[in-house]
């Protein structure tokens, strides 16, 4: 069976291609989210949660 | 937030908070109800004798019912409670339409009601988690389109323009359970209540478990992160210990955790590289679990001190433990090595239940101590009874727990032992091994009891809280700006802007692992390879099948001989995939509190068969099987069978015209047959259309077809 399988799906080429592809992917993400530049947009909606109340003005 | 340039103009707004507190009510009184079910059934496995002889009432078809109850009524509502309370407060904006949500709210009660009848009364697809049959599937499917218009509703309305988080998590379980859902109920009405799935055998367990593990993974985890991101936070006002880690946890965890699937199918004949390929995404995805449990843990560091006095803190606190603990144990249960001891036992039992009672039912708790008092803007009213729960329930819990690994090791254990010497299995009799861990089963019961006596106290709790406040007021008018027209974003903050790009990245995560694990399903007719001594099953053994179905016989009989030297000395010839391309549906199962099913037929005579199913301790002493005296009483439904075949036929199966038109009258000559045999050992005659017969007929073909060949 898992030769019958294997003789199937024989793109060895694919997993690989697959791999090195999400890899790559993956590590630019981290850079990415990384920045220092971004510093402040993060802490910024880091805080969204708590901000909710603030503007409440009126009560019917 | 930000700077002055981006803002738009000020405008008015009002939350709508009936639709939560109706969601809210909604969670707690199925959650008493899921809790119960759970107690109830864990009593029976204790005793047989807890099934009372009652039709509806027994083990096979409750087991569905409370977890049904637990994942879909509990859960769900408190998602929709959650995600709405949150949702609404993350966009600056009243959810969509109060309509919808009301057709929304009253839409899904009405389907948990639908499934509350029909459980019971035996009307189930048989598949795990997807019982419910096709017009309550197609309700499921309207109702999860109105929340998914009313939440992609708001965020086109919000004043806004980040999408926290928690709105992410919220997006993915919104579309992958859409997903999931549709793929897995595709199936052919035959009545009103009874259907088959269009995929057979080792396809149907495929795309079965590809929703199953995905049904923990897109309602158990991804809609609780999001509550979890929002309410952790607004619980100890402190924002999340590191957003950037959210964000690699988000894509990391929904493009990972649909891989996963074919870790419930190990050693059996699907395919190896899609066990193996199931195995190592499941062990990867400890990586993004462990991100979001450090991210909620640490959220709470610098407020250890309150955790210790406050119950509130101390359910979240927990809720996030217990997540990192299960999401350990998954992945390493996920081994094949591991897998091989703890798939079929009480071991995965345990595991669920980590998940399901500690990371799921502790938040629910710590979100309803945080949002009731707040919103009737009270006080709680008394914190002592709110400790008494959380103590309750963790120690329930850790009986659960420590109970279920004990059986599921224990019993893992016999039956794989096998004498080096003779070769022959150590514990050759199955009861021998069941009789050994009941006394597990009443400390499981006993923690379930606490569970349940925790929840009752929470809900004495809030009954006296909500007596003692005001009613809320629902007109409260607050106000934001819009950001319509400005537009200074970018980065990751842009693409959250972007909610439909967002949407569709999000959907192209998940249909990358989901194409991949489906593969084998879509190419089966290529890769199983056709046997020609498998016959479809005669009229009558669908009829039995049927009645196996119905009785939920699958929650606790697996059929799926795995490749390993043990089973096959206790159960014979490894199953194969050839084997199964006529079962609609599957039934390999997922847990043996009975014996392996698959090469059942010819093991015993017909009439061994009758007596086990009146009173299985007649033949199997020690048994704890329930008795089944209603299958003596009421007759076999023969007139559905011709439409029963047409539509298997429809779906590929090779019935001739002749056999689906003559479908009842062969089924009353292979009845006639089985009766016969019975009527020498002194069954009455009167037996002869009673559904016991159909139910002997396909549990005398299990398995058969190979071993004929071979003998």
């Amino acid at each position: 069976m898992k030769q019958l399988v294997l003789a199937g799906f024989n793109w060895t080429y694919l997993t690989n291609a697959a791999l090195i592809t999400f890899m790559v992917l993956f590590v630019s993400i981290l850079f990415w989210i990384f920045r220092k530049e971004s510093n402040e947009v993060y802490s910024e909606a880091a805080n969204m949660p708590l901000l909710e109340e603030g503007e409440s003005h009126e009560s019917k | 937030m930000s700077t002055e340039l981006e803002k738009g103009p000020l405008e008015e707004f009002s939350y709508n908070d009936k639709i939560v507190r109706q969601f809210l009510y909604a969670t707690i009184l199925w959650g008493a109800v899921g809790i119960l079910l759970g107690v109830i059934i864990a009593f029976q496995l204790a005793s047989w004798k807890f099934n009372f002889g009652l039709e509806w009432f027994t083990f096979g078809r409750l087991r569905p019912l409370h977890t049904n109850a637990a994942i879909f009524a509990f859960c769900g509502n408190a998602i929709f409670a959650g995600v709405y309370y949150s949702t609404q407060r993350l966009c600056k904006a009243r959810i969509f339409n109060d309509t919808l949500s009301k057709i929304h709210f009253w839409g899904w009660q009405l389907i948990i009601v639908a499934a509350a009848i029909s459980l019971p009364m035996g009307y189930s697809h048989g598949k795990e988690y997807a019982e419910l049959e096709w017009p309550i599937d197609l309700a499921i499917t309207v109702v999860w389109v109105i929340f998914a218009i009313n939440f992609f509703g708001t965020l086109w309305k919000r004043r806004e323009r980040h999408l926290y988080v928690a709105l992410w998590f919220y997006i993915a379980t919104i579309v992958t359970v859409a997903v999931l859902h549709i793929v897995n109920s595709i199936e052919i009405p035959v009545t009103f209540m009874k259907s088959y799935p269009v995929w057979a055998g080792a396809q149907d367990a495929l795309i079965q478990w590809w929703y199953g593990h995905n049904a923990v993974a897109f309602f158990l985890t991804t809609p609780f992160l999001g509550l979890m991101y929002y309410f952790i936070p607004k619980a100890i006002n402190r924002p999340v210990y590191s957003y950037r880690l959210s964000i690699i946890h988000f894509w990391s965890l929904v493009f990972i955790y649909i891989w996963a699937g074919p870790h419930h199918l190990l050693y059996t004949s699907l395919p190896e590289w899609a066990q193996t390929l199931g195995m190592s995404f499941s062990i990867m995805l400890w990586a993004p679990s462990w991100g979001g449990m450090i991210n909620g843990l640490m959220t709470l560091k610098g407020a250890w001190d309150r955790v210790r006095k406050e119950p509130l803190l101390k359910f979240l606190a927990t809720s996030v433990t217990f997540y990192g603990m299960s999401t350990f144990e998954g992945p390493m249960m996920s081994i094949k090595s591991v897998n091989a001891l703890a798939h079929y036992t009480d071991w995965v039992v345990g595991h669920v239940h980590s998940g399901t009672i500690g990371w799921n039912i502790m938040l629910v708790s710590g979100i309803l101590y945080y949002i009731i008092p707040k919103m009737f803007k009270t006080e709680l009213f008394s914190q002592k009874l709110a400790n008494f729960h959380f103590w309750t329930t963790t120690v329930g819990l850790v009986l659960y727990i420590l109970s279920m690994w004990t059986a599921g090791i224990t019993q893992g254990l016999m039956w794989r032992g096998i004498n080096s010497e003779t070769g022959q299995l150590l514990y050759p009799n199955f009861v021998e091994t069941v009789t050994k861990i009941v006394p597990m089963y009443w400390v499981r019961a006993f923690g379930g009891v606490l569970i349940l006596v925790g929840f009752l106290s929470m809900i004495y709790n809030f009954i006296k809280t909500i007596k003692a406040a005001e009613k809320p007021n629902d007109n409260e008018v607050f106000q934001a700006h819009s950001f319509r027209g400005v537009d200074t974003s970018k980065g990751h903050r842009k693409l959250e802007g972007l909610t439909a790009l967002f949407t569709v990245l999000t959907v192209l995560a998940i249909l990358v692992g989901s194409a991949i694990e489906i593969m084998p399903s879509i190419l089966a007719s290529k890769w199983i390879e056709k046997d020609p001594r498998v016959k479809p099953y005669t009229a009558l053994e669908i009829a039995g099948r049927d009645i196996y179905i119905r009785e939920g016989c699958y929650v606790c009989h697996s059929q799926m001989i795995r490749t390993m030297a043990h089973e096959e000395i206790r159960y014979g010839k490894p199953s194969q995939a050839a084997e199964f391309i006529y079962d609609r549906p599957f039934q390999w199962g997922s847990r043996r509190i009975g014996p392996d099913l698959q090469r059942l037929g010819g093991k015993y005579s017909d009439i061994w068969h009758y007596r086990h199913m009146w009173d299985p301790r007649e033949v199997t002493a020690g048994s704890i099987m329930p008795i089944y005296p209603w299958l003596f009483k009421k007759k076999m439904d023969l007139g559905v069978l011709t439409k029963k075949l047409s539509v298997m036929k429809a779906l590929g199966v090779p019935y001739s015209d002749e056999e689906i038109k003559n479908a009842k009258a062969d089924a009353l000559k292979q009845a006639e047959s089985i009766m016969t045999s019975l009527e020498k050992e002194n069954v009455p005659s009167s037996m002869k259309d009673k559904q016991i017969i159909a139910l002997i007929a396909y549990l005398q073909r299990l398995g058969i077809d190979i071993q004929e060949e071979e003998e």
